[in-house]
């Protein structure tokens, strides 16, 4: 309840203020999305498991956006940001489907 | 150190290093932190679960930051959006100018061949022109003088007469018939004795020498002619050489004409071609008309 709360919160507050975001972390910032989305699906999934640690998930959100943003920096200033971007949204997204199917089992029981 | 039985590998080594990596990923999507946590807390359950209350905490901030990551990145794509399609608007709008540019460069092209055909026919015509013209100024070279020609030819030999008197001698008119002669029996080029006459060349009188090209002749006096072959026998049935012939009759010239298959005749005096004048074609009326008697 409070989570959907917060994301509502944090969705208008972005809307209404729309901060302008530096032109230096414009290209991480679908990265960064994409690494807190599994963050935030990982942290439900615990939750329905009955595992669910506040601290824990607070610290595997902050890591993975900014080692997947740093991944994808570092591979910009090699040459290869694109493939590592690719790279590391494919095993964001994997992560991401297995947790969402886990989460699945739980909500319908099937 | 021993080689580890193949068979044993497995139980050895962590599953982390054995699995491939899809399946590893696949198996591991929920961060083991959790489960580290839950059994910590499980081994500390005797202590006052004091934490009912704050873990919240941290989850909302950190949804809270989630969702303004999925704002700012919504709103930041939009705004890019604009700044692309602008970028795509200006890209189509240069195709089409550069689409126009090589059509209107194909045009040109067309129109380019098209003139350029044209002026290959005119050029084919010119040339055509250009070497039938080159042909009559040889023809005209060889008549008038201003090229050295050579050739079968007829040369003949005229003295004044044996007798040595006054009236015995070959005058310019005379000469001038002889010549007059071949010219109307087809010679194409004449020179006496080595001086080629041209469209200028006067043959005169000075005192009693004969001048040709402004020099005096000494006797024998030789005219060569390059002509058909058939110009010694022409040259008998023209008046001027019908009245050559009459006058060398009456004051015994010498006359020996001979057949020669080659003969050179020099080009003229240039002096004298380049004096060379002609008439030109009138433009309009003329200012005074000239006075008929």
């Amino acid at each position: 309840m409070i989570a959907v709360l917060g994301l509502a919160v944090g969705i208008v507050l972005g809307l209404v203020l729309r901060p302008s975001v530096p032109q230096a972390v414009d290209p991480y910032l679908p990265i960064a999305v994409v690494a807190a989305l599994d963050a935030v699906f990982g942290g439900l999934r615990a939750y329905l498991d009955g595992i669910f640690d506040d601290k824990v998930f607070v610290i595997s959100f902050v890591s993975n956006v900014v080692i997947a943003s740093g991944i994808v920096f570092l591979g910009d200033k090699l040459g290869v940001g694109g493939q590592l971007s690719t790279g590391v949204i494919v095993v964001l997204g994997i992560r991401i489907f297995s947790n969402v199917a886990a989460i699945r089992r739980h909500l319908f029981h099937a | 150190m021993t080689v580890t039985p193949r068979g044993d590998g497995p139980a050895l080594l962590p599953d982390r290093v054995t699995m491939p990596l899809l399946v590893l990923v696949t198996r591991d999507a929920v961060d083991e932190d959790y489960v580290h946590a839950a059994r910590r807390r499980a081994a500390a359950a005797d202590r006052p679960p004091d934490t009912q209350r704050t873990p919240l905490r941290g989850a909302a901030v950190v949804t809270v930051l989630f969702g303004l990551l999925i704002a700012l990145a919504a709103v930041q794509t939009a705004r890019n959006a604009g700044v692309r399609e602008a970028s795509r608007d200006a890209l189509i709008a240069r195709i089409d100018e550069r689409r126009a540019d090589v059509s209107s460069l194909r045009d040109r092209i067309a129109s380019l061949k098209d003139q350029n055909d044209d002026l290959q026919s005119a050029n084919s015509r010119a040339q055509g022109q250009l070497a039938e013209t080159t042909v009559q100024q040889l023809q005209l070279e060889v008549g008038t003088g201003f090229v050295t020609v050579h050739g079968p030819g007829l040369r003949i030999t005229v003295s004044d007469s044996p007798s040595g008197s006054a009236d015995g001698r070959v005058r310019a008119s005379d000469l001038r018939l002889l010549v007059n002669g071949l010219w109307r029996a087809g010679a194409e080029a004449i020179a006496v004795n080595g001086r080629r006459l041209s469209g200028m060349s006067a043959i005169a009188n000075s005192n009693i020498a004969i001048q040709v090209n402004h020099s005096p002749l000494t006797p024998p006096y030789i005219v060569s002619a390059i002509g058909p072959s058939t110009m010694a026998g022409r040259l008998r049935t023209t008046s001027s050489g019908v009245q050559f012939q009459a006058l060398a009759d009456q004051f015994g010239f010498v006359v020996d004409p001979h057949n020669e298959s080659e003969l050179v005749l020099p080009a003229a005096p240039d002096a004298q071609l380049q004096q060379l004048r002609y008439a030109e074609q009138g433009s309009g009326a003329p200012d005074k008309q000239e006075e008929l008697p």
